[in-house]
């Protein structure tokens, strides 16, 4: 059956307007978790959830074939490897965004940072939002998201092929 | 170097994102998986050597540069380092077992990111020194094991899975309700902190937190499996691939032995009981030693009794393993009974240090013997699909090195010299002599005799007599009589040269008995 | 992200559709459980999705706290792509296709 004739066309000019929407609001929570709600879990959740409206008003074809540029599934091959190798990705980042201040202890030579130590930087005079913290906390956020994304959407890929 | 106190933690943790990239190259993620399993073990001897050379035998770690009691704090003292070490040889055995004992396809999926995850809940529970982060550890580990445990995925499995999931579930609600109560009792989540505090508020004061640590042994006693908390643990350990089997008995099990040793010998054992039944000014451990004392003969006889009956050599060695935990229970229960009262110190060579040398020993040797025979029971069953004893015969005739480690397993486990496990048998019951206690001693020489019933049974079914038609045609891999060769070894080893393994264990003792020395070194930084 | 609360006839106001939207959800709670067709079931679960996001999005004007407008953003995102896949499994019998 065809995703042509399986959905109306009210479903998928709603679904067309309303992803990158949801996308949008994915990325705002994902840059303000570290000291407001949010953050990588919420944000993967929700782009999962634009991801999940695509699988389900145009077809599992549809989002692999046009919009991931993958082919068949195979066994951790196809789209079920893309999202394998996103998570993968997600984990080494959120991993080793604990060791980076250990590394940064060695290479700056004054004192001693342990596993796991917080910072954040300032960038003043931006454009429209006139300050911006960039914590790092930020990186193990983004390592949270991927790996919400990469194992949600692998989730779905294998339930929605059985 | 302090850093070295997260090493083991971050090798165990970057093996297993390592793996998760190769999974697409079978030999390589297979390479990979082991050698993190060695540099383990390497990290895990450059620790013991730091805390060793270390002035007062503490190494305090403060994650996220936090200061103690706030933030969290990784301790490595004796007690952690030795568990640690058994964590280290165990865990690096089974790899090497896995790598032909597990199907290739469930090592490429997900064996062996979840194999080092598990890895690193456990080094974590030894290593903190935050009761809440202990939680944290717990779940890791629990999370992974649920998977390995349903590995498999055959009805039987699935519902052994089922059953173990729930169970755990349940106890982690349990355990994160009584941490909470502590917390709003306490007023901290540090174990020095915490420490510090009972030792100096009244008994009126304290008294809830007599309920909630007796709430929070319950769920310790589920995770070690002692009675009348072993049910889930013959299924769990009969469903489970054998070189998981071999960790959760092994290792994941000693979790909950460190856990009951580290809270309630250094935290706990400093709070006064409320005036009752103990006597005036006694402990919490005066409270806990008859509760241990009744729970460590449960599972010596239940186990025992258990493994006598049972018809496969996986059953018998999961209820062995149950009746064995009693054996370590045992000493700590007369410890516990002998701690003098509240205020005063414990001294070095009394019943209390020797008690707990003595579940220490016993530990190491069981964690050792029992890996081994599981290994044992894993090499038959990936060769003949079966260890039902009535498919089974005449093993060490066709295979005299993989029964000869088995033979030695099970006399480590019986406790005959000179093999660690005799050493063990023998403080327990030089700890009950001294205590002067005849329930102990006599209980004690019923699990030695049912433990030497079983062992000679599966002995005799299993591995004598001519060649059965399976085992005739079998040909067992090379890797599994390997690693079960290297293990009796090392019993051996460790039974010849004891000396080393007591002293290790005497420190070990005297590190959780010694509160006061805990909590200078943990609090001393922030004061 | 945290404002002045709403006061006056505004704040009454406001108050005043938080009970509103209280009292449907208790009355779309009844038609869950009557049913006593899936559709039913379906349109009340609806009913009270969108009338939680309406609770979060005045009880942020009553509190004067930002953080329950995000609580209501994404609840409305979760409500939306669940409406849509119940709707389809009750047409198609089927989600993804």
């Amino acid at each position: 059956m065809s995703s042509e004739t399986d959905t109306t066309v009210i479903a998928r000019t709603v679904v067309r307007v309303v992803v990158p929407i949801i996308l949008l609001t994915a990325v705002a929570l994902l840059l303000q978790g570290h000291n407001l709600p949010g953050g990588g879990f919420i944000a993967g959740v929700l782009t999962v959830t634009a991801f999940a409206l695509v699988y389900i008003v145009f077809g599992r074809e549809f989002l692999q074939r046009s919009l991931l540029h993958v082919e068949e599934d195979g066994f951790l091959g196809g789209a079920i490897g893309e999202y394998g190798r996103t998570f993968t990705f997600g984990l080494a980042l959120a991993a080793s965004a604990g060791v980076g201040s250990i590394v940064l202890g060695e290479l700056l030579d004054d004192g001693q940072f342990e596993f796991l130590t917080q910072g954040v930087v300032f960038v003043y005079h931006v454009p429209v939002y006139h300050e911006i913290e960039i914590p790092t906390a930020l990186f193990f956020d983004l390592g949270v998201y991927f790996v919400v994304v990469g194992a949600l959407l692998t989730i779905l890929a294998v339930v929605g092929r059985e | 170097m302090t850093d070295l106190v997260v090493a083991p933690l971050l090798v165990a943790l970057f093996t297993a994102v390592a793996t998760l990239p190769l999974r697409s190259a079978r030999r390589v993620q297979q390479a990979v998986s082991v050698a993190g399993g060695v540099v383990y073990l390497v990290a895990v001897a450059a620790l013991v050597r730091a805390v060793k050379a270390d002035g007062d035998g503490y190494l305090v770690y403060e994650l996220s540069n936090w200061d103690a009691p706030f933030g969290i704090t990784l301790v490595a003292d004796d007690l952690s380092v030795l568990m640690l070490g058994l964590t280290a040889v165990v865990s690096l055995a089974a790899l090497v077992f896995s790598v032909r004992g597990i199907p290739a396809v469930g090592q490429r999926l997900s064996y062996h990111p979840l194999y080092h995850l598990m890895v690193v809940g456990v080094t974590g529970s030894f290593l903190t020194g935050d009761i809440f982060n202990l939680f944290v550890w717990f779940e890791v580990m629990l999370m992974s094991s649920y998977v390995l445990v349903v590995f498999y995925s055959g009805p039987d499995e699935t519902r052994a899975a089922l059953h173990y999931a729930f169970l755990n579930l349940l106890g982690s609600a349990v355990m994160l309700l009584s941490i909470g109560g502590l917390y709003a009792t306490t007023g901290t989540l540090n174990m020095a902190d915490m420490a510090e505090y009972l030792a100096a508020a009244p008994a009126s004061q304290t008294t809830p937190v007599l309920g909630l640590s007796a709430m929070l042994f319950a769920v310790f006693a589920l995770k070690a499996g002692i009675v009348p908390f072993q049910f889930w643990v013959p299924d769990a350990y009969r469903a489970a691939p054998a070189p998981v089997a071999a960790m959760l008995a092994g290792v994941v099990k000693k979790v909950g032995i460190y856990a009951i040793v580290r809270l309630y010998f250094t935290v706990f054992a400093v709070a006064t009981l409320p005036p009752g039944p103990f006597g005036d000014n006694a402990t919490f451990l005066a409270f806990f030693g008859p509760v241990f004392l009744l729970m460590a003969i449960g599972s010596i006889v239940v186990g025992g009794l258990g493994a006598v009956g049972r018809e496969d050599l996986d059953g018998l060695l999961a209820y062995s393993s149950i009746g064995q935990v009693g054996f370590i229970v045992l000493p700590l229960a007369v410890a516990a009974s002998a701690v003098p009262a509240a205020g005063t110190a414990i001294p070095g060579d009394g019943i209390v240090t020797l008690g707990i040398t003595a579940a220490l020993v016993y530990s190491v040797n069981h964690g050792l013997a029992k890996s081994l025979l599981f290994f044992v029971s894993g090499a038959l069953s990936r060769t003949l699909g079966t260890v039902r004893f009535d498919a089974l015969g005449g093993v060490s005739e066709r295979n005299p090195a993989l029964a000869g480690s088995f033979f030695i397993g099970a006399l480590a486990l019986i406790g005959i010299p000179p093999l660690s496990g005799f050493f063990g048998k023998f403080l327990v019951f030089d700890v009950g002599a001294r205590a002067g206690s005849w329930v102990v001693l006599g209980v004690a020489l019923l699990g030695a005799i049912l433990t030497i019933a079983y062992f000679t049974l599966a002995w005799a079914r299993g591995f004598w007599g001519p060649p059965s038609d399976a085992v005739a045609g079998a040909h067992v891999d090379r890797s599994f009589v390997l690693v079960a060769a290297v293990l009796a070894v090392a019993i051996v080893v460790l039974g010849v040269g004891f000396g080393p393994l007591y002293d290790l264990s005497y420190e070990a003792a005297r590190s959780a008995t010694e509160t006061q020395g805990y909590v200078d070194a943990v609090l001393g930084g922030s004061q | 992200m945290v404002s002045e609360p709403v006061s006056g006839t505004l704040g009454l106001l406001v108050v005043g559709g938080l009970v509103v939207a209280s009292l449907v959800t208790l009355a779309a709670g009844y038609r869950v459980v009557r049913g006593p067709t899936t559709p039913d079931r379906v349109v009340a679960l609806d009913v009270i999705g969108t009338n939680v996001v309406a609770i979060a999005l005045l009880f942020a004007l009553v509190t004067g706290q930002g953080l329950f407008v995000d609580v209501s953003l994404v609840l409305a995102i979760i409500g939306f792509i669940s409406t849509v896949a119940v709707a389809r499994y009750v047409t198609e019998g089927d989600i993804i296709e």
